[in-house]
C-alpha cells in the first residue's frame, strides 16, 4: 500500500510536467515538500488527518481533471512522454530501497531511534495527530519538531499496520526525490545525460563512503544515513533540495517548500536553512543577469523567506504552548535522587566533574564571543577540535582532509565556471569553510545543556559535511562550463574510489545482508512485548517495570507498546516513569536514579495514573518493597491490572 | 549474426536501460552457473565433530560442548571449505557469531575477511569466497558461554543455497549500470570525442 503515494506523486509530477515544462523529477520533489508543508501546518493546528486528506485528495484531482481534458485515451501517451532519465532514476532507486526493506525488514534498536525518531512516528501513524498534542511537554520532548514523523504518515498513509521499516521506506522517497531532483538540474545546466546519472549515482552511494569502517557492527553504524531512522543525513538532503529547487528555477519561489520542512525536521535545522538562505543571497546578490529587476525581486524573496521561517519555526513553539498539557507537578513529596546515601559526601577542594559545571548563565552570544563561554562549553569546544583532527570515523579520512578536499574542490569549480559565476561561488566555499568551524561552536553550545561528552561527534557532524559535499558536488556539476572530460572522469575516479574502500565492496558488510543475532534477539523481545498488547484496549496506558533500569528496554517497550501508551504522560505529572520506585530500605544499592516511594505512595500514583502495570524479570529490591500491593506478590512479573481494590494490581492472565 | 557485432548494435546496448537489463539477466546468469558450478566440480560435503576444530580461548568440555574461556573465543579448522554450517545451542545471549576465513593455513585473521552467520533451518551458515584453506569460528562474544553443539558440516545446501543470491546484490544492480554507463560514456568523450 505504500506504493499508492509514490504512483500518485509520479503520474501528477508527469502530468505537470506538460504544462510548466519542468523536469517531472523537479515537479515531483515540489509536490512532495509542497505536501509536507500543508501537513505540518495543519498539523500544527490539529488537523491532521484533514490536511493530509485535502493533499491527497489534490493530487488525486489534478490528475483526473488533467485526464478528462486531454481524454483518458491520450493519458499513458502523455504520461511517457514525460518521463525524463531524472525520474526513471528516482522510480528504480525507490523500488530497490523498498525491496530490500521489505525483504529484510530492519528492525530499530539504536538508543535515539528508539527513544524518539521511531515512536514519534508511530504514536502519529496510529493517532492521526501530533504527539505532543494533549501530553506532558517534558515527554514529548519540545527539541524534536514533527517532519519526520509527518514525512512518514504522509508517505504510509494507506498502509495497515506500522511496521518499523516504514520509516526507511518514508526516507527513501525523501532522499531519492531530491537526488533525481539535482540530476534533472545538471542535466538542464550541463545539457548532458552521463553528467546527470553520474551527479545522482555520487549523490545516491554516498554514505557508503561515509563511514572509516573496520567491521560493522549493527545497522545504525552504517553511515546514518541508509537503514536508519536517525534524521541527520535527511537534514543535509533536504538543504540540497533547497539549493536544487532554487538554481532549477531562478526567480520562483519553490525553493521555499523545502526551507519549510528543512525547519521542521530536527532542532538544528533552522541552523541549515539559516546557511542555505546565505548561499541563494551569494547567487541572487552577485547574479548579473537580472539587473533592472534585482531590487525588488531581492526584497519580495527576502521577505518571503523570513517569513517561511518565521511560521514553520514560530508555529512550532505555538503549537507546544498551545497543546501541551501545563506540568501541574506532583504532590506525593518524591525525591528523585541520585546519590547513595550510604557513599560519604565529596571533599572539599577536589576539583569537580567539569561535566556539572552550571551553563545557567551561557547565551548564544557565546558563540561568537569567547570570554562569555562557561567551562563546560571551553571543554566541548577543546573535545571538538581534538576530533577535526583526528577523528577518522565520519568519512573516509580525517575531518581536516575533508575539510581541505572540500575546499579544493570548491576552488576548482571556481576556476573553471563562467566570469559571472566566480563571485558567488568563490564566496560559498569561503563560507562553507568558515562555517565548519562556526558548526563547530553551535553544537559546542548546544552539546553544553547535555549531560553527555562528544562520544557522538560522527553524528553530529555528518549533516553538515554530508551538505556540503552534496552542494559542492552538485554545483562542480552545474557551473564549470565545457569542462565535460573532468566531470565525467571525477564523477569516474570517485566512484571507483568509493566503491573500492566502501561496504558496498563486501556483501557481507552491507546493512542489507547481514545475518544477525541482535536482531534475532530483538525480535523476540518485540514479540514478547507484543503478546501484552493483546490484552489492552486503546488508549490505555501501562506502567513497565524493568529490570536494574534497562532504559534501552524501557524504551523499546514502549515504542513496541504502541498504540497503547507506556510511560507517555498525559496528565500533566513531572514524574519520570522510565526511573524505579523503591522504599529507601537498601542503603547499599547500586541503583543510579531511584524515587523513594513508600507503599501507599506508590499505589496512589499507580492508580491515579496507569490502567496496567507490566513487569518484566522482576527484581529482588522492587519485589521486597512492593510485593503485597500485587495479587500474587510478583511472582514471576507479567502484566497486572491497577484497581481500586484493597490489593490494587490484579494478575492478568 | 554478422549484425549483432555492429557498433550501432553496440550502442544500442550502450543505453541505461540496456545496461540494467543486462545486469539484471548477468546477475541471474552468473549465479546459475556459480551454483551449478559448485554443486558438480567442487568441494564435497563433509560432517565435522568438534575435534576436527583446534581451540583458541575455548576449551572442549564435552564431547559436543565448548566453553568461552575469554571473549574472544575461537574454533579454527583447517582445510578445503566453501561454506560452514553449525547447528549449536548457547547457554547464554552469545552476541555476534561470526566466522573469519584465510587463504593460508597461519592462524592470520583480519575484520576485512569475516561473515556474519546467515540462520537456517536452526543452522549458522556462512559462506567463503573461493579458494579458502582455513576457517575461524567464534562462538560468540563473551566469556562464560557454554556452546551446545549438534551437528557441524561444511560445503553442505542445497541448490538454492548454492546459487546463493542475496538482498544486497539488488544494491549493486542499482549503482553498477550506472558506473558502467558512466567509463562508457566518458571513453565515448574522451577517445570518439563524441558530444554527450
Amino acid at each position: 500500500m505504500s506504493i499508492i503515494p509514490v504512483l500518485l506523486l509520479n503520474i501528477t509530477a508527469l502530468l505537470l510536467s506538460h504544462k510548466n515544462k519542468k523536469d517531472s523529477a523537479v515537479n515531483l520533489l515540489t509536490l512532495l515538500m509542497g505536501g509536507l508543508c500543508v501537513i505540518y501546518l495543519s498539523a500544527l493546528v490539529n488537523l491532521l488527518f484533514w490536511g493530509t486528506v485535502l493533499v491527497y485528495c489534490a493530487l488525486a484531482g489534478y490528475g483526473i481533471y488533467v485526464a478528462c481534458r486531454m481524454g483518458f485515451k491520450n493519458l499513458p501517451g502523455a504520461l511517457r512522454s514525460g518521463m525524463t532519465v531524472s525520474l526513471a532514476l528516482f522510480d528504480l532507486s525507490y523500488v530497490v530501497f523498498a525491496l530490500l526493506y521489505l525483504l529484510k525488514k530492519p528492525l530499530v534498536y539504536y538508543w535515539d531511534e528508539l527513544r524518539i525518531w521511531a515512536p514519534s512516528a508511530k504514536y502519529v501513524f496510529y493517532y492521526n495527530k501530533l504527539y505532543s498534542i494533549g501530553t506532558n511537554a517534558l515527554t514529548c520532548d519540545q527539541n524534536y519538531p514533527a517532519g519526520n514523523a509527518l514525512l512518514t504518515y504522509f508517505t504510509q498513509f494507506f498502509a495497515g499496520e506500522f511496521q518499523d521499516y516504514f520509516i526507511l521506506l518514508a526516507y527513501a522517497v525523501l532522499l531519492c526525490a531530491v537526488f533525481a531532483a539535482a540530476a534533472a538540474l545538471v542535466q538542464k545546466k550541463t545539457g548532458s545525460k552521463p553528467v546527470a546519472v553520474g551527479t545522482f549515482l555520487l549523490l545516491l552511494i554516498l554514505p557508503f563512503t561515509f563511514i572509516y569502517h573496520s567491521a560493522a557492527v549493527n545497522y545504525s553504524q552504517i553511515s546514518h544515513a541508509y537503514a536508519t531512522t536517525m534524521v541527520d543525513y535527511n537534514i543535509a538532503v533536504v538543504f540540497l533540495a533547497v539549493i536544487v529547487l532554487y538554481l532549477y528555477s531562478q526567480g520562483q519561489l519553490a525553493y521555499l517548500l523545502p526551507m519549510a520542512f528543512l525547519v521542521t525536521v530536527k532542532k538544528n535545522g533552522i541552523f541549515f536553512s539559516l546557511i542555505a538562505l546565505c548561499i541563494l543571497a551569494c547567487f541572487a546578490v552577485f547574479a548579473p543577469r537580472q539587473t533592472r529587476k534585482k531590487l525588488p525581486v531581492l526584497l519580495r524573496n527576502a521577505v518571503c523567506a523570513a517569513a517561511v521561517l518565521a511560521v514553520c519555526y514560530g508555529g512550532w513553539q505555538w503549537h507546544v504552548n498551545r497543546f501541551t498539557v501545563p506540568v501541574v507537578g506532583n504532590s506525593y513529596g518524591l525525591s528523585y535522587d541520585h546519590t547513595d546515601p550510604a557513599e560519604p559526601e565529596q571533599t572539599v577542594g577536589e576539583e569537580p566533574d567539569p561535566r556539572f559545571i552550571p551553563v545557567s548563565e551561557a547565551t548564544p552570544l557565546a558563540i561568537v564571543i569567547p570570554r562569555l563561554r562557561s567551562a563546560r562549553y571551553q571543554q566541548i569546544l577543546a573535545e571538538i577540535g581534538y576530533n577535526y583532527k583526528t577523528n577518522r570515523e565520519t568519512v573516509f579520512g580525517r575531518d581536516v582532509f575533508l575539510i581541505l578536499g572540500l575546499a579544493v574542490l570548491g576552488v576548482l569549480s571556481v576556476i573553471f565556471s563562467k566570469k559571472e559565476d566566480k563571485l558567488p561561488l568563490f564566496l560559498i566555499v569561503l563560507g562553507m569553510t568558515v562555517g565548519c568551524y562556526l558548526y563547530g561552536l553551535v553544537i559546542g553550545y548546544q552539546m553544553q545543556f547535555y549531560h553527555d561528552l562528544m562520544v557522538e561527534y560522527p553524528r553530529y557532524m555528518v549533516n553538515y559535511y554530508a551538505a556540503w559535499v552534496m552542494l559542492q558536488i552538485v554545483l562542480f556539476m552545474v557551473f564549470p562550463s565545457k569542462k565535460l572530460a573532468l566531470k565525467t572522469a571525477f564523477i569516474t575516479v570517485t566512484v571507483l574510489f568509493t566503491v573500492k574502500n566502501s561496504v558496498l565492496w563486501n556483501p557481507a558488510m552491507t546493512v542489507f545482508d547481514k545475518g544477525q543475532n541482535t536482531y534475532a534477539a530483538e525480535q523476540q523481545l518485540r514479540a514478547e512485548f507484543s503478546q501484552v498488547k493483546s490484552q489492552l484496549s486503546f488508549g490505555d496506558r501501562v506502567c513497565l517495570v524493568s529490570p536494574y533500569q534497562d532504559t534501552q528496554l524501557w524504551y523499546s517497550f514502549r515504542y513496541e507498546l504502541l498504540p497503547y501508551l507506556c510511560g507517555c504522560d498525559t496528565l500533566g505529572t513531572d514524574i519520570d516513569f522510565s526511573v524505579g520506585f523503591c522504599t529507601p530500605k537498601q542503603y547499599n544499592s547500586e541503583k543510579p536514579n531511584m524515587y523513594f516511594a513508600d507503599k501507599e505512595t506508590y499505589r496512589q500514583i499507580m492508580t491515579e495514573y496507569f490502567d496496567y502495570i507490566y513487569i518484566y524479570q522482576p527484581e529482588e529490591e522492587f519485589v521486597a518493597s512492593y510485593a503485597d500491593l500485587f495479587s500474587d506478590g510478583i511472582a514471576e512479573g507479567g502484566l497486572y491490572q491497577v484497581t481500586q481494590g484493597d490489593v490494587p494490581m490484579r494478575r492478568v492472565q | 549474426m554478422k549484425k549483432l557485432f555492429t557498433v550501432e548494435t553496440l550502442k544500442k546496448c550502450m543505453t541505461l536501460k540496456m545496461l540494467y537489463l543486462i545486469g539484471a539477466a548477468g546477475l541471474v546468469l552468473f549465479h546459475l552457473a556459480y551454483g551449478v558450478w559448485y554443486q558438480v566440480l567442487a568441494y564435497q560435503k563433509q560432517t565435522l565433530s568438534l575435534a576436527d576444530f583446534q581451540p583458541v580461548d575455548t576449551e572442549l568440555s564435552g564431547a559436543d560442548t565448548v566453553y568461552n574461556l575469554t571473549d574472544d573465543p575461537q574454533l579454527i579448522y583447517t582445510g578445503r571449505v566453501k561454506s560452514l554450517w553449525i547447528k549449536c545451542s548457547f547457554s547464554a545471549q552469545p552476541g555476534e557469531v561470526v566466522a573469519f576465513y584465510s587463504r593460508g593455513t597461519a592462524n592470520e585473521w583480519s575484520a576485512d575477511r569475516m561473515r556474519y552467520a546467515r540462520q537456517i533451518d536452526g543452522y549458522y551458515v556462512f559462506d567463503f569466497p573461493v579458494g579458502i584453506n582455513q576457517v575461524r569460528f567464534d562462538p560468540g562474544a563473551y566469556a562464560s558461554v557454554e556452546t551446545q553443539v549438534e551437528d557441524i558440516q561444511i560445503n553442505a545446501g542445497g541448490l538454492a543455497e548454492k546459487i546463493g543470491f542475496t538482498y544486497g546484490e539488488l544494491l549493486y544492480w542499482l549503482i553498477l549500470p550506472m558506473l558502467v554507463y558512466l567509463v562508457i560514456a566518458f571513453v565515448r568523450y574522451a577517445v570518439f570525442e563524441e558530444n554527450l
